[in-house]
């Protein structure tokens, strides 16, 4: 599990900007887009954090803000 | 996992940082790009439109702006954090004296409780969107709704009560969630051009002079924005952390000095894209309804990508509040150190979410930020002078440290008549203040090194500075 899902989260990435695209195409309606997105929001909030809490250290923390 | 920890538990807070504690430049590119995808970038980019300006002037002013400010960080920035890799804090503590930098946390403290605010009412937009009060306009000062009230308050209690308990677990769901903020970013710009009746990516110089970036009058109430107006702004939006030198604090760990330049991913993904498609969605906004000039991120995010956009809004105000919310708090704690954290941090997000009510610093973000970096920026034309300049010139550098007096007058004088210079000649309207910045920084440079030469001169037996310390 744990090696597949760094692929899936990055699918769903991938999944995300491809939905937005083929609306740019007028492949599918915005409606489709929206629903597609939040799928995909929804997929990568649960299977990402399996794998990234291991390497959140090597990439360094959000630890300031931005203005 | 050591890497984090540094940063984390404040290892090396008064101490050089040694070989074993150095991070590579993934380090510093990840946190970069991760950190610059705030909440406040939603209403940042809008505001660009509302000031009137032209596409040349958005999208080459960011480009050269952000450069500057790239290049500011790595010429200016880490040079002098890789060679004595000590955080802000300490070595001002060396040059002005405890008392000073005691002064100095209060300013951030406050500018930070500020900025939180700002991110408590993005994200209170979103919640607009679904329980469908009453948001303020544009031009709007005070509250407009009893909705809109009661909204900033819960968002704001659940921020504070989350940053003062729980900092490093919403560090981490911050760090999962930039990659899928930034590809919402990109998705709002891509949606928002097709929805412009943009067809294909050769329309898009078209479609921006015409729709998107028109030039002329601002809206009213805003400051009209030129290409110096966006690219001084985009030099100076971190102003405080560059050439205000705040980002000594992160760039003592870097190996090398030209780590700098990873400031790029943070500039390029944040203060171009991100501001760049945020100001799409508010060309689109207005191109369907021109009488809605309300700069809403809920409303803008919600319109092109549905529930996954009022995520995000929530999702990137949310992940850049509470670490703004923990740092106030810290810099307010620093001043009492016995006081409880969680209490500190605590009553600063209820302070925040008290601003947060009032539109005010939301709908004039761009003269907020302009304001922190004013304020902050000559301490870090001291630290640059001191480090590089004080003892060429025969004086000494580290002046408290070296003397044991608790205040450098030299130092809190030119941080004094800098802000105060700088400030008439904004209210007088000399300059504005997207431009201040520049002079004051050669102000405050100019003032530390007379008024040291003076102090220095005077405070020896002899009337000679005295000799560096190397």
């Amino acid at each position: 599990m744990i090696r597949i899902a760094p692929l899936v989260s990055w699918l769903s990435l991938l999944g995300s900007l491809l939905a937005s695209l083929l609306f740019f195409v007028d492949q599918i309606p915005l409606d489709q887009a929206k629903s597609v997105l939040l799928i995909l929001a929804v997929l990568w909030f649960l299977v990402t954090p399996v794998w990234m809490e291991r390497s959140a250290g090597r990439t360094g923390g959000r630890e300031r803000s931005d203005s | 996992m050591a890497e984090a920890q540094h940063r984390t538990t404040g290892e090396y807070e008064r101490e050089p940082v040694p070989e074993e504690g150095r991070l590579g430049l993934k380090s510093y590119v990840g946190q970069f790009a991760g950190e610059h995808v705030a909440g406040t970038e939603l209403m940042i980019g809008p505001l660009f439109i509302a000031g009137g300006v032209s596409a040349f002037d958005m999208l080459f002013g960011l480009l050269l702006g952000n450069i500057l400010a790239v290049l500011s960080w790595t010429l200016l920035t880490a040079p002098i954090a890789t060679r004595a890799r000590m955080t802000l804090y300490y070595q001002l503590e060396k040059i002005c004296g405890r008392r000073l930098v005691t002064v100095y946390n209060v300013a951030n403290g406050v500018m930070f409780s500020f900025l939180a605010g700002a991110m408590i009412t993005v994200s209170t937009t979103a919640l607009g969107v679904w329980f469908r009060f009453r948001m303020p306009g544009l031009n709007d000062l005070l509250p407009n709704s009893w909705g809109w009230v009661l909204g900033v308050l819960v968002m704001g209690l659940l921020f504070s009560l989350i940053a003062a308990l729980g900092y490093k677990s919403v560090a981490r769901f911050a760090n999962i969630a930039v990659p899928w903020m930034v590809v919402i970013f990109i998705a709002f710009g891509i949606i928002g051009l097709h929805e412009l009746g943009m067809k294909s990516p050769g329309e898009f110089w078209n479609l921006a002079q015409e729709v998107i970036w028109k030039g002329g009058d601002p809206l009213d109430g805003q400051t009209k924005f030129t290409f110096w107006h966006t690219m001084f702004f985009a030099w100076f939006c971190n102003m405080a952390w560059h050439i205000g030198m705040a980002d000594l604090t992160l760039f003592r760990f870097a190996r090398k000095s030209w780590y700098g330049l990873a400031s790029a991913a943070g500039m390029f993904v944040g203060h171009y894209m991100a501001w760049i498609t945020a100001s799409i969605l508010f060309a689109l906004q207005l191109h369907e309804n021109p009488a809605n000039t309300a700069v809403l991120p809920g409303p803008l995010a919600f319109r092109a990508c549905g529930i996954a956009g009022l995520l995000c809004v929530i999702a990137a105000g949310w992940t850049t509040a509470n670490p703004t919310l923990y740092r106030a708090g810290l810099a307010f704690q620093a001043i009492i150190p016995r006081s409880s954290r969680f209490w500190v941090t605590f009553a600063v997000g209820l302070t925040a979410s008290l601003t947060a009510i009032f539109p005010l610093v939301t709908m004039r973000l761009l003269d907020f930020v302009a304001l922190w970096g004013m304020i902050l920026m000559p301490m870090g034309a001291v630290v640059f002078v001191d480090f590089w300049v004080v003892d060429r010139l025969g004086m000494q550098k580290y002046y408290c440290e070296a003397t044991g007096r608790s205040v450098n007058w030299a130092a809190g004088l030119s941080w004094l008549v800098t802000v105060a210079a700088s400030a008439l000649l904004v209210l007088r309207g000399n300059i504005q203040i997207y431009f201040v910045g520049l002079p004051g920084w050669f102000l405050a440079s100019l003032l530390y090194l007379l008024l040291s030469l003076a102090m220095q001169r005077k405070s020896r037996p002899g009337g000679r500075p005295s000799e560096g310390i190397g």
